[in-house]
């Protein structure tokens, strides 16, 4: 189950008005203590969060230099200092990966959404339990997965192919998920308004409900692009890394950002690690911008109604 | 298409050749899901059966990892028993490390939380589920360890006695704890999210009463919203153990894989199925990759069993609210 | 020739049983109180509710008859329906709204917008054929949806208190048109009302429910 969809991100609190009380006179010491405990809690939970961030926003900004995110590594080592080589082959990589496997993974999750809310199939209930239990499959194992029926079985070669494959199957759920809270908003009228008018099935669902969610949809889309873009383990099994710009998807491994990352830490010294976090840096505001932008979208869809 | 109709009438929609065609292949389409789980469970069965066929059992309570000499001089042998047994280690100090957090996390944002704090809360909780695994993993190693090494050295000071937190030599890092504690921070969002979910439908009217009687907040939270929330947090739990069960990166970064079974959790020495996967699988000969499917096969099979009973668990936690 | 409704219609907890007959080229009104069932009559008739029992027939041909299981879809039935709410496709201009039936219907891009755009100065809405629904006046949408449903040439028209909104002289010209083009198409039109005048104007029948 995937609990990054819009809805949840756009939950608005059930009103609880005894909330809103002020808790100036407690009424017992204990339940003083346990509001306090609550506090303490929250700031202890926040505490590794903020790290996080912090940690990668001041490490990560010491590896940019201006050419930073347009150079790749073809003719830099990672412990060379950090004013030459950059990150740009693993931008490029993973944006060719991700949106490669975008397009696999949107039609198919909003065909599953059609099914499941359009045409209630007589599988609509085991299409919905597998696309869960899909969403349960450690990466690693997509991974593998593709790797011995792609790389090994059919092109012999780590490539880019192999890797939006295994990422396609990490998303498809994502984005199965959300385009099916998607089309349960749009109302039955609409539809009835559409067989009045003597269009059928097909016509109703592809120019009736879809138009009318389709920045829903793009939400979708976006939020499994988000959901993938920092997969780690399939993509070491499957595209591996590459130290060059490259748009070739069949004969090279393609670089990635997680990969990027892996790579340079795996290598270990003060330079490659702060290129790591560096790679770090970019990946986290990639992923905000993607997860701001379906917001966007998303609260868009819902104003408009 | 959805006709209002009787319950006991059954309707005989005869459909044009279009909307046959389009309902066929869309009923094709969204067969993916269980196309691929089948797949899946095929070709690493195709690719592991030699294994399971070698070593039978062995597989399972072995604890040698050996791909053997080139020249056939040492036989191979395969068995990953310290890896299933180090990543249900790890993943129960994750979960028994996150629940309590996710609790208090959930009752702290439903009901506690000054209002201006609750709606961006939502978005910072989407915002650290969406941090790839190999920043934690980056950060639980250039952070995390050095402080989780001093908790270690404090607990196994104080509670060194008791026999999981004895270790037989005095170094810390790369433990089942650390790796414990670090899965436990990167599933904490989860929980939360399936726990704020699940409080947040705690009948209103009870809540009131419970207030009204003891006049306290802690106890309707304990009357009403936790027993409430039990069998939805015990799935949100779930999910996020299959999350532990199968994470690769931020463990393999901050876990030594030592062949040995090992439930002394603050000694250097840990396994995890997937982490033994990404860290093998590069210089692995044509018989170990086949190993490692067949690993990769078990880690699949046990995912799956977690997800289905979470799901089941948070399916009809959410229908009995509604 | 005509539309014989007898049975018992059922929408939800709703169910009561009706009986409404009528003949080509005349206009039929529904009159009754909030909740007496006009809205589902309506809905029976296109097809987007079914019945419990009775039967439905238009012009010989059974629309829904439970007791013989037979059924004609929705969108084999080609009504012209204007809803209560009106629903008009927030993704679609106003001529799009109108050349969507068409277009369902296999009509080509180029006929379907001549006859719309026809359509709609009949109704007087040709000024707003390229505006989104979002951006009328209630009256305005209720013409581009009377439009909708009159560009499909229907053999039944079902309007559901069709004017409800539209301002006094145009509603005065539309109880002109209705029973004209009710008359040249000879189809079978039942208007839900609570207005009487409407009914004294062009109701040739009236059925109380």
């Amino acid at each position: 189950m995937d609990y990054f969809h819009f809805d949840d991100a756009q939950a608005v609190e059930p009103q609880r008005p005894w909330t809103r009380r002020r808790f100036s006179k407690p009424k017992r010491w204990s339940e003083a203590a346990i509001t306090c405990a609550m506090w303490v809690g929250f700031a202890v939970v926040m505490l590794p969060w903020i790290s996080i961030i912090a940690t990668v926003v001041v490490r990560g900004s010491k590896a940019f230099y201006i050419d930073y995110l347009t150079t790749d590594m073809l003719v830099n080592s990672s412990d060379d200092p950090l004013n030459a080589g950059g990150v740009g082959h693993a931008i490029v990589g993973s944006l060719i990966m991700v949106t490669l496997a975008a397009l696999i993974a949107v039609p198919l999750g909003i065909i599953t959404a059609v099914y499941i809310v359009e045409i209630k199939g007589r599988f609509a209930k085991a299409v919905r339990f597998f696309t869960q239990a899909m969403s349960g499959v450690p990466s690693i194992v997509a991974g593998l997965f593709i790797y011995s029926m792609v790389v090994i079985g059919i092109t012999h070669k780590y490539n880019a192919i192999a890797g939006s494959m295994a990422l396609s199957i990490l998303m498809l759920p994502t984005v199965t998920r959300t385009a099916e809270e998607v089309l349960k908003v749009v109302p039955r009228e609409l539809r009835d308004a559409s067989y009045a008018l003597g269009a059928s099935q097909f016509r109703t669902t592809v120019s009736v409900v879809l138009p009318n969610v389709r920045s829903g949809l793009v939400t979708a889309a976006v939020l499994g692009v988000a959901r993938v873009a920092g997969e780690t383990a399939p993509l070491l099994l499957t595209s591996q890394y590459f130290v060059k710009f490259s748009t070739d998807l069949f004969k090279n491994p393609m670089a990635s950002l997680p990969t990027y990352i892996f790579g340079n830490l795996g290598v270990g010294s003060d330079n490659a690690v702060s290129r790591a976090w560096g790679g770090s840096l970019v990946l986290i505001v990639l992923i905000v911008l993607l997860s701001t932008l379906a917001r966007l979208i998303g609260g868009r869809t819902r104003r408009s109604r | 298409m959805e006709i209002i109709a009787p319950d006991k009438r059954k309707i005989a929609v005869r459909r044009g050749i279009v909307d046959k065609a389009f309902r066929g292949v869309v009923t094709a389409g969204s067969m993916i899901s269980l196309i691929v789980l089948a797949l899946i469970a095929a070709f690493l069965l195709y690719r592991g059966f030699e294994v399971f066929r070698d070593f039978g059992l062995k597989f399972f309570t072995s604890s040698k990892w050996d791909a053997g000499a080139d020249d056939g001089s040492i036989a191979p042998s395969f068995g990953v028993a310290p890896m299933l047994v180090g990543s249900v280690v790890v993943a129960t100090i994750a979960i028994s490390i996150a629940v309590p957090f996710a609790v208090v996390m959930a009752l702290f944002l439903c009901f506690y939380a000054p209002r201006f704090l609750r709606r961006p809360m939502t978005s910072v909780l989407d915002l650290v589920a969406a941090v790839p695994s190999v920043i934690y993993g980056i950060w639980g190693y250039a952070i995390l360890m050095p402080h989780a090494k001093g908790w270690a050295e404090t607990i196994n000071h104080w509670l060194g006695w008791i026999w999981i937190f004895k270790v037989p030599v005095p170094i810390f890092e790369r433990s089942p704890f650390i790796a414990g504690v670090l899965l436990a921070i990167m599933i904490l969002p989860i929980v939360t999210s399936v726990a704020r979910e699940v409080y947040s439908q705690a009948p209103q009217d009870q809540i009131d009463a419970a207030y009204g009687l003891g006049g306290t907040r802690w106890g309707a939270m304990r009357t009403v919203v936790l027993p409430f929330g039990k069998s939805g947090l015990v799935g949100g739990a779930m999910l996020g153990l299959g999350r532990a069960l199968g994470e690769t990166v931020a463990v393999y970064l901050v876990l030594n894989l030592v062949f040995k079974v090992n439930f002394q959790i603050l000694a250097s020495a840990g396994g995890s199925v997937a982490s033994l996967i990404a860290s093998r699988f590069g210089e692995a000969g044509p018989y170990e990759l086949k190993a490692l499917m067949a690993a990769g096969l078990v880690l699949f099979i046990i995912t799956l069993i977690v997800n289905f009973i979470a799901s089941s668990i948070v399916n009809r936690a959410g229908k009995s609210q509604r | 020739m005509s539309l014989e409704l007898h049975g018992t219609v059922h929408r939800g907890d709703f169910q009561r049983h009706v009986d409404v007959t009528a003949d080509n080229g005349e206009v039929v009104a529904i009159v009754g109180a909030n909740g007496s069932g006009k809205s589902t009559v309506i809905h029976t008739i296109a097809g987007l509710a079914a019945l419990a029992d009775g039967s439905l027939i238009v012009n010989d041909t059974p629309w829904d008859v439970p007791a013989n299981n037979q059924w004609v879809s929705p969108e084999q039935r080609g009504c012209g329906v204007v809803f209560q709410d009106v629903r008009l496709f927030p993704h679609l201009n106003a001529v799009q709204n109108v050349m969507f039936g068409l277009r369902s219907g296999g009509v080509k891009r180029n006929d379907a917008l001549e006859r719309a755009m026809e359509t709609l100065s009949e109704v007087d809405a040709h000024a707003f054929a390229l505006r989104t629904p979002a951006s009328l006046s209630g009256g305005e949408r209720q013409r581009v949806a009377l439009a909708r449903a009159l560009v499909m040439k229907p053999r039944v028209l079902l309007l559901d208190e069709p004017f409800s909104a539209v301002d006094e002289r145009s509603h005065a010209d539309f109880l002109q048109l209705l029973p004209r083009i009710v008359r040249e198409t000879g189809a079978i039109a039942l208007m839900v009302t609570h207005d009487h005048s409407d009914v004294s104007a062009i109701a040739s029948r009236v059925v109380g429910l």
